[in-house]
């Protein structure tokens, strides 16, 4: 019983402790905003962008943007393949997912700015969500 | 001997716990980002356990260290390895190819040697707990 109450006492201030320190950043989570991040409205020619798709390979396959290639860090190896084929160096590469709260584009956008060197990558502010709002506008 | 051997254990496992907790406290967007990298959390969550599981391994690393509740700390670390584990195993079931993520922003040697690392930190916890010294 003791050793119980400890246990939900360690938790506890871990809880506190953590809610704290949550408070000091800030409660909102972290969305994808900053100096790499264009929304739909800055991406002035869509033809002349490579986009990367870094949603699961199932909801690829369902939609994409129109000649978006897959790279998600699940299938990085084959995805990269993919994409180095598509990809045009003069061209900016914007990479999208899910939607405003995802974080898999920042992370695919990163390890191609680290990997490849690639400096014109960035993430879509919005994700799929907002190309699928805009779609027609494109 | 045997409480020599168990001190010297106790303060390995409390520093290294220590490490691993403080490390991520610096960073826990990046932390968050590798809870998310699993794809078993949103992303409200992974940035609520970013911040949860560092304190409890800084906590629970305080404990062992200073030989307060060790008993304690020692299952609180138990029961993080088990999630950890659960994590490491369905990532590697998916094939997925990502980071552990277990430090944070730090050295990264990929599931399967996070994943055996565990087992060890397992068996040590494990060793901390069972048997101890009448004395102690």
């Amino acid at each position: 019983m003791k050793i119980l109450l400890q246990i939900v006492f360690i938790a506890g201030i871990a809880g506190l402790l953590a809610l704290g320190h949550r408070a000091l950043l800030g409660w909102a989570v972290p969305g994808p905003a900053d100096a790499f991040t264009v929304s739909l409205d800055e991406v002035a020619k869509p033809e002349a962008v490579t986009w990367v798709d870094a949603r699961p390979y199932a909801d690829y396959r369902n939609g994409h943007y129109p000649g978006a290639v897959h790279l998600d860090e699940e299938s990085w190896e084959s995805g990269l393949t993919a994409f180095l084929d598509r990809w045009d160096p003069d061209q900016p590469v914007v990479v999208y997912c899910d939607g405003e709260a995802c974080m898999a584009s920042k992370a695919v956008a990163e390890r191609l700015r680290e990997e490849l060197q690639i400096e014109s990558v960035f993430w879509l502010e919005g994700g799929w969500d907002s190309l699928k709002d805009k779609e027609g506008g494109l | 001997m045997k409480r020599h051997w168990r001190t010297i254990l106790a303060a390995a496992l409390g520093l290294f716990f220590l490490y691993a907790g403080g490390i991520k406290l610096f960073d826990p967007l990046e932390f968050s980002r590798a809870i998310g990298r699993y794809r078993m959390t949103g992303a409200e969550f992974s940035w609520f356990l970013a911040f949860y599981i560092p304190w409890m391994e800084v906590l629970a690393g305080i404990s062992i260290v200073a030989r307060r509740w060790r008993d304690a700390a020692s299952v609180v670390l138990l029961g993080l390895m088990a999630v950890f584990q659960t994590g490491l195993l369905s990532a590697m079931v998916r094939g997925l190819d990502i980071s552990c993520g277990c430090f944070g922003n730090g050295p990264e040697n990929g599931i399967l040697v996070a994943f055996i690392r565990n087992i060890i930190l397992i068996i040590l916890l494990i060793v901390l707990i069972f048997p101890r010294p009448s004395a102690e």
